[in-house]
């Protein structure tokens, strides 16, 4: 389901009785201002939004102050996406580590052809400029979703992978204040690392 | 924070006067991104030039075991250590992965005589006779831990060989060490004994024996556990081999602490097989690979409703046809199973392949590997300094 603006009077109805899923509409509001819906289930995905709308704070909308319009889309898109798949998607996430057991033993019964579809998904959202890419880490964080957070974190740590250290310092605007005396230490204490 | 959780207070620890840009500010995110990166051995020591932020948070001890757990499944092969008293270490990682000898060295000192027993989870298990002690080595971190063979081992560690083998509980952060030896004392009734140390209670525990079959009426000759190979752990228990007046398979299972005996396949006795390795197989459980010529049979030791065990055979891998080896000129030896993947290592003339059974992929290492019997290093590189 697409994130569309809402109406601006519209509410969220009562509320749900614990354990069933509704298909009950939140707004969420970006820090300028602009409202998308989603639903209860997707919204749920982040912790933060789950806790206020059982705390009952969510009826007239959520404004997230941390989160732009356009960044706020792609979450409510990567939430949207990834609450149809798992149920438990937030219980026990997206450890790399896991990922083999989780394949094997699923509770969500997603064929190898979803589990695909979900992959190509994920990979095409972060495919971002660095900026957007920082921004979706700042967005997932604070509103507490495990899987984008892992994400995204892994698409960075992927891109500094292979890069020399002076590229990684530019792409991320890091000063090096290393003194050339600490620099030429660290650098000699693994020298077999640096192929520089 | 811990494996798992969210991380927390993310505002308190911004630096706004940094010109960094975005989660880069905060420490709990950039850590977030840091573990993620591979666990190849130059991903920590390179991240960490960066600048010095960086280098203090991958320096934190903290970080190490978060960066080792969240990377446990899959630790590359760093190289191996070469089974004779120096232990030294022949790297198998192309650079910039490729650790210099140098930086894997255990340092002897006087009046010790070390024998490599075993790597696991990255850990090796040295025994030092002369001391009558083991030792613990890490050698990503260079701990070490020293610990004193508990007397009812150490009687009999004096008379024939000891074996053993370490791993690491799933956290991490904790060892065992479980050392076996055979009692030949009475004649009539030969057993094997275990003995099991825990880094986390700092204590051995009791020690557990079971009674050995014997074998060919031989009188004097007695049964010892053979350090030929390295222990093998499968599933919950260690799996060593018997030989001597009895020659079979003992096995120690993790969570009963209990010890037993296993026998081997008749045919592999009767035809003088001892070109033999145990193995995890596949689909779990026991198994054995046995040797011939340029051809690898793996056997699985399988369990009926009544009960009753038997050995049945499963593949045939003709490794001289996989490898393209010329079998008239070339002669193989063969190591392993080992590891995680069941990686078995071929050497010929200097050549080492890894072999990886299930899949039959296989990849010849880089570099030239001298006739010795080898124990890999797989672990994760979580170290900044040296």
């Amino acid at each position: 389901m697409a994130a569309t603006p809402a109406d601006a009077s519209s509410s969220s109805s009562e509320a749900v009785v614990g354990g069933e899923k509704s298909n009950k509409m939140i707004t969420l509001i970006s820090s300028d201002g602009e409202s998308f819906e989603a639903t209860e289930e997707a919204a749920k995905m982040s912790v933060t939004i789950k806790h206020m709308i059982e705390d009952g704070c969510a009826d007239d909308g959520i404004p997230l102050p941390n989160v732009p319009a356009k960044i706020l889309s792609m979450v409510i898109e990567y939430c949207n996406k990834h609450a149809a798949d798992a149920d438990d998607t937030n219980k026990h996430v997206a450890d790399p580590a896991d990922a083999d057991e989780d394949d094997d033993n699923n509770n969500n019964n997603a064929s190898a052809g979803e589990k695909e579809d979900l992959k190509s998904f994920d990979a095409s959202l972060v495919a971002v400029d660095q900026a957007t890419l920082f921004d979706i880490i700042l967005a997932a964080n604070f509103l507490s979703i495990k899987g984008l957070l892992d994400l995204a974190c892994q698409k960075v740590a992927d891109d500094i992978k292979d890069k020399s250290v002076e590229e990684v310092r530019e792409i991320f605007k890091i000063e090096n204040d290393f003194t050339k005396e600490e620099e030429e230490a660290v650098r000699k204490e693994n020298a077999w690392a640096f192929n520089e | 924070c811990e494996e798992g959780e969210m991380p927390r207070s993310s505002r308190r620890r911004r630096h706004p006067c940094s010109t960094a840009v975005g989660p880069l500010n905060d420490d709990d995110l950039l850590r977030e991104i840091l573990l993620r990166l591979p666990p190849q051995p130059s991903s920590l020591p390179r991240a960490s030039a960066v600048c010095r932020r960086w280098r203090l948070l991958l320096s934190d001890p903290g970080f190490s075991r978060r960066f080792r757990i969240h990377h446990r499944r899959n630790p590359p092969l760093l190289g191996f250590f070469v089974r004779n008293e120096g232990l030294p270490f022949l790297p198998s990682l192309d650079a910039p992965d490729r650790v210099s000898p140098g930086r894997f060295s255990l340092q002897r000192g006087d009046g010790d005589r070390f024998k490599s027993l075993g790597c696991r989870h990255g850990l090796i298990l040295v025994s030092n006779k002369p001391k009558n002690q083991i030792l613990v080595w890490d050698p990503v971190t260079g701990d070490q831990h020293r610990l004193d063979i508990p007397p009812v081992v150490a009687i009999h560690a004096k008379k024939t060989t000891i074996n053993g083998a370490v791993l690491r509980a799933d956290d991490a952060r904790h060892f065992q060490v479980v050392l076996t030896v055979a009692d030949n004392d009475d004649k009539q009734h030969r057993r094997a004994l275990a003995c099991v140390y825990s880094s986390e209670t700092g204590a051995w525990g009791e020690l557990v024996s079971t009674q050995l079959p014997s074998g060919v009426p031989m009188s004097n000759a007695g049964t010892f556990v053979s350090t030929y190979k390295p222990a093998v752990l499968i599933g919950d228990s260690l799996y060593w081999r018997l030989g001597g007046n009895f020659t079979g398979i003992l096995e120690f299972d993790l969570e009963k602490q209990s010890l037993a005996v296993i026998w081997l396949p008749v045919h592999i006795l009767e035809e003088g097989h001892y070109l033999f390795s145990i193995m995890r197989a596949e689909g779990g459980g026991l198994g054995l690979l046995l040797q011939t010529d340029f051809s690898i049979e793996l056997w699985k030791r399988k369990t009926d409703c009544d009960g009753v065990a038997s050995w049945g055979l499963g593949r045939t891998i003709e490794l001289d046809k996989l490898l393209s080896l010329n079998s008239e000129e070339n002669e193989i030896m063969i190591q392993g199973p080992m590891g995680e993947n069941n990686v078995v290592f071929v050497w010929t003339h200097h050549i080492l392949f890894t072999v990886h059974l299930e899949s039959l992929q296989f990849n010849k290492l880089p570099g030239a590997y001298p006739l010795f019997y080898y124990h890999p290093l797989e672990s994760v590189y979580a170290a900044v300094g040296s």
